[in-house]
């Protein structure tokens, strides 16, 4: 028999339990505890620092205050976005939305709402329409019937429901914006007002939609009114300068310096040209 | 012969000598905790060997372990305090070794050289296995035993370190499934995949050595 196949397995494991025989010797240990034994003393006596009186959560917040830092600025970023997309109460007008939707005929006969406080800011009653109300307009294909619709507003079919939660959020943002714009506006005319010497005409307001839209080709001027003017021009500055009533500005006044010694340089040289040959005279 | 090898390795395992050792352990801690401080040399005394065993065969290297071990226990000392009973403090020690020994390695990760301590044939595992694998004699044998322990430290290092601390705690030092993933602070399942996949490696890397 061979005494290869006699030989018993040898595995991994085995050759692994080998490095359980690599132990250090006795003179090893008495080192080590001497070595401990100085380290332990001097972990007794030594100072501990000042953080480590503190309870852990200090001690928590102190090391890990970059990490808190940016979680209060993620938190106060969501509270803000939280308050951005709060829904205001349905009560609280927020007239903004009725511009995106009027035309311009319809904001001009808008009617004033008689409730209306006589020191509201002007901003505020020249918008009466609830928020709601653009949105209802824009809804109107999906609403029942009965549901009265202003006739004032141009109605804006849509050939489905739009989804529940961006309409819905669409409507928020829209009554926030304008609530927030509306009592910009409010502030700022009353300080306006506050103001000494100040005129109520220059009051701000919004600038109605209706405003009139000056039509580009309207403003511009025909060539022959401009051929016009520029002659008018030339002679109104030909008789001022005849009567020496002309005062140039300084640069206009250095150009013209120059032009004039040009000329002169100019008249100098006399310069002719018979036909086989040039001939220059200079007058010194 | 090996087969008594592998039975002896299991008698590590017994779970109610770890009960009884723990809460042995745990009437020293009190007493450390009320003010005993030499009663922390008995925890020294029997956990010394152990803890320098497990960062020895993560680092392979003696020097290094000697310092981590002498930390880890200074580390203990400080924070004894905290110590609550929650877990065994044999376990809660073993995972302020290891941690210890994780981050030494992570810092060191490109200056590790060996310095190895000698295997001591007097152990009855060594002798048993070196006589399975070679019946050489003399310094023959000593060579052989030699350049065997260099490759299997090799091998060990080839490991990435959580490899290689499954494969110490549990093939090495003996401990159960369930204590590694206490100490490693991950699932048992996790334990024996890394087992399963650092075996496979040592394998392929030791196999002049393997023999089926």
């Amino acid at each position: 028999m061979n005494s290869e196949e006699t030989r018993p397995q040898i595995t991994v494991e085995d050759l692994l339990r080998l490095k359980r025989a690599e132990r250090p010797g006795p003179e090893f240990w008495a080192q080590f505890e001497q070595e401990l034994r100085a380290k332990q003393l001097a972990a007794i006596v030594e100072k501990k620092p000042w953080w480590c009186g503190l309870p852990r959560v200090y001690v928590f917040a102190l090391r890990h205050r970059l990490y808190l830092g940016s979680a209060g600025a993620a938190m106060l970023a969501a509270g803000v976005g939280l308050r951005v997309y709060t829904a205001p109460s349905a009560s609280r007008p927020a007239p903004a939305m009725a511009y995106a939707t009027r035309s311009s005929e319809a904001v001009a006969a808008a009617p004033q709402p008689a409730a209306a406080p006589a020191s509201a800011p002007v901003a505020a009653q020249a918008l009466p329409a609830p928020a709601s109300e653009p949105m209802r307009v824009a809804r109107a294909a999906s609403r029942p019937a009965s549901a009265p619709a202003d006739p004032s507003l141009p109605l804006i079919t849509m050939s489905e429901a739009p989804p529940a939660a961006p309409a819905y959020r669409f409507e928020t943002l829209s009554r926030s914006m304008t609530v927030g714009l509306a009592a910009a506006q409010a502030a700022a005319s009353q300080l306006a007002r506050s103001l000494p010497g100040e005129d109520s005409a220059f009051d701000t307001r919004l600038v109605p939609a209706s405003a009139p839209v000056a039509e580009p080709l309207a403003q511009m001027s025909s060539p022959a009114e401009e051929r016009r003017s520029r002659l008018r021009d030339a002679e109104a500055f030909s008789a001022m300068a005849g009567s020496g009533n002309l005062v140039l500005p300084a640069g206009e006044r250095r150009v013209s310096r120059l032009d004039d010694r040009a000329d002169s340089d100019i008249s100098r040289y006399n310069l002719t040209t018979g036909r086989d040959e040039i001939g220059v005279s200079i007058r010194f | 012969m090996i087969g008594a090898l592998k039975s002896a390795s299991k008698t590590i395992v017994a779970s109610p000598e770890r009960q009884e050792e723990a809460s042995g352990d745990l009437e020293v801690v009190r007493l450390v905790q009320a003010g005993d401080v030499a009663a922390f040399d008995r925890l020294i005394v029997k956990y010394r060997s152990r803890v320098h065993a497990v960062i020895y065969n993560l680092t392979s290297n003696r020097e290094d372990a000697s310092d981590l071990a002498q930390d880890a226990f200074i580390k203990a000392f400080q924070s004894i305090h905290r110590f609550q009973g929650q877990s065994s403090f044999f376990t809660w020690l073993y995972r302020i070794a290891v941690n210890s020994t994780l981050s030494h390695l992570r810092k060191n990760r490109l200056r590790s050289f060996f310095s190895l301590e000698k295997i001591s044939e007097n152990e009855p595992v060594a002798r048993e296995v070196v006589a399975a694998l070679t019946d050489k004699g003399g310094a023959e044998r000593d060579a052989f035993v030699r350049e065997l322990q260099d490759k299997l430290n090799e091998a060990m290092q080839k490991l990435s370190i959580k490899h290689r601390t499954v494969v110490t705690l549990f093939e090495i030092d003996g401990l159960s499934h369930e204590e590694i993933a206490e100490i490693m602070g991950c699932s048992v399942g996790t334990v024996r995949s890394r087992l399963h996949y650092a075996k496979r490696l040592l394998q392929a890397e030791l196999q002049p050595y393997i023999r089926r």
